[in-house]
């Protein structure tokens, strides 16, 4: 498992002694018992379970960073010059990703009409279903079907990115361990461009939709560590959808998205 | 519930359904790490950890489920309590000087030099602002959710999410981290 830029910051957290633990269950039980329990009078059940889970912790939360970096978009008059491929209203540029702006020390301004700039924590605490998020983002809401083979469903939430706007995001883990994550809004018909870097992008096909294939995009986590990961995105139904992931490759991510339906 | 989190396990509707044994069992480490990331010192942990739990108890009929998780709730009056511990000292504690003091896990020199990383974070931590130290000290020392940390400190969740990711950088960068 790849280690996390952040792991250090986790690595300083301790156990509390158990002498501690065991005199301030004592103080509390000295309190008084309240009608219905006992309180704080059993040592720790589950602590080793909760223990293991929680390892998982840096390795999720740097998800929220992918996803908040892949969706901060810059105004037109920021455009380089370099444009790759026009598709629809959206721009691919040479110019390096934020991520990769960052990772060389410089730090992105935002600018506040740039449209989606949203984070995102992939934490898996509360997955919705189906009729709760369709209920959420106001419309619905398209998954795989089946589901990819060997994927695992391990979050699905929304995010509000405009004011009454929201977009659908689920991630799935894969047997390989990398993650696929998909993302569902309204066609957001502003002009808006989105740097690539030296990633590559092509036309690619859905169904009867048109839509782009990008290869090799940078990404960050949470801390400062690039990333690669493939994207492809396309329009329908009056959505925009897009797939991400490292793992998965070009026919794999099409297959994906023509069985996406509501 | 996905079974990989650290999540937040614990589902009630009121204070009298809430299963106080588990709520500790959960909770004991992660307060007692928020207050460590916080003061910086281990015994003052240790108290204002009991402090914090005791209150809990005592007011554990205001809680109402309704208005927030519980883990929401605990460390507010965490939070509460830390902050009043540096308004009577008017002071922040030193760096922990027997911070690396740990498990015995280890050679001498590896908990030697685990003793020198976690002091020198502690220094830094303690030259963030006040907000910045709380948010580094929820997220790793409580382990709480952006969205969680949000609702304590008054931000939006993506607001959070981008000042910790600035912070993590920062902080890495400070402390010549490798960890690549």
């Amino acid at each position: 498992m790849n280690k996390q830029s952040d792991d250090f910051l986790h690595a300083y957290r301790e156990e509390p002694e158990a002498g501690f633990a065991a005199r301030l269950q004592g103080q509390l039980a000295g309190l008084g018992p309240p009608a219905e329990s006992s309180p704080f009078m059993r040592l720790m059940p589950g602590r080793a379970g909760a223990q293991r889970r929680g390892a998982w912790l840096p390795r999720v939360a740097a998800l929220a960073a992918v996803l908040a970096l892949l969706f901060t978009v810059t105004p037109l008059r920021a455009l380089a010059t370099d444009i790759l491929y026009k598709w629809g209203v959206m721009t691919f540029t040479n110019d390096p990703t934020i991520p990769e702006l960052m990772a060389a020390g410089q730090t992105p301004t935002p600018v506040p009409d740039s449209g989606v700039g949203v984070t995102i924590e992939l934490d898996g605490q509360q997955v919705y279903n189906i009729p709760k998020i369709n209920q959420i983002v106001g419309y619905p809401v398209y998954i795989p079907q089946p589901t990819p083979a060997g994927a695992t469903l391990y979050d699905r939430t929304a995010a509000e990115i405009g004011p009454g706007e929201h977009m659908a995001v689920a991630a799935y883990l894969m047997a390989d361990g990398g993650m696929l994550t998909i993302l569902q809004h309204r066609v957001n018909k502003r002009e808006r461009e989105r740097p690539v870097g030296q990633a590559t992008v092509q036309p690619e096909t859905i169904g009867a939709n048109s839509g782009v294939w990008i290869e090799g995009l940078s990404t960050q986590n949470q801390g400062a560590k690039l990333l690669r990961t493939n994207m492809l995105i396309w329009d329908a139904d009056g959505y925009t959808f897009t797939l991400m992931g490292g793992s998965l490759g070009r026919a794999e991510m099409k297959a994906i998205a023509e069985s996406m339906a509501p | 519930m996905n079974h990989l989190h650290l999540a937040e396990t614990i589902s009630v509707t009121s204070a009298e359904a809430i299963d106080w044994d588990e709520a500790y069992a959960q909770f004991l480490p992660r307060i007692y790490n928020f207050c460590l990331y916080k003061v910086g010192d281990r015994a003052a942990a240790e108290d204002l950890t009991s402090t914090t739990f005791i209150e809990v108890w005592r007011c554990r009929h205001r809680y109402v489920a309704a208005k927030g998780a519980l883990s929401t709730w605990m460390f507010s009056i965490a939070h509460r309590v830390v902050a009043q511990h540096y308004r009577r000292r008017r002071a922040r504690e030193l760096p922990l000087a027997e911070a690396g003091g740990l498990a015995a896990e280890g050679d001498v020199a590896a908990q030697a030099e685990r003793r020198a990383d976690i002091a020198r974070l502690v220094e830094r931590l303690g030259g963030l602002s006040e907000r910045d130290h709380d948010l580094i000290a929820l997220k790793y020392g409580a382990q709480l959710t952006n969205r969680d940390i949000a609702q304590l400190v008054g931000l939006s969740e993506s607001n959070v999410g981008t000042i910790l990711h600035r912070l993590v950088g920062r902080l890495r960068r400070e402390l010549g981290e490798n960890h690549e």
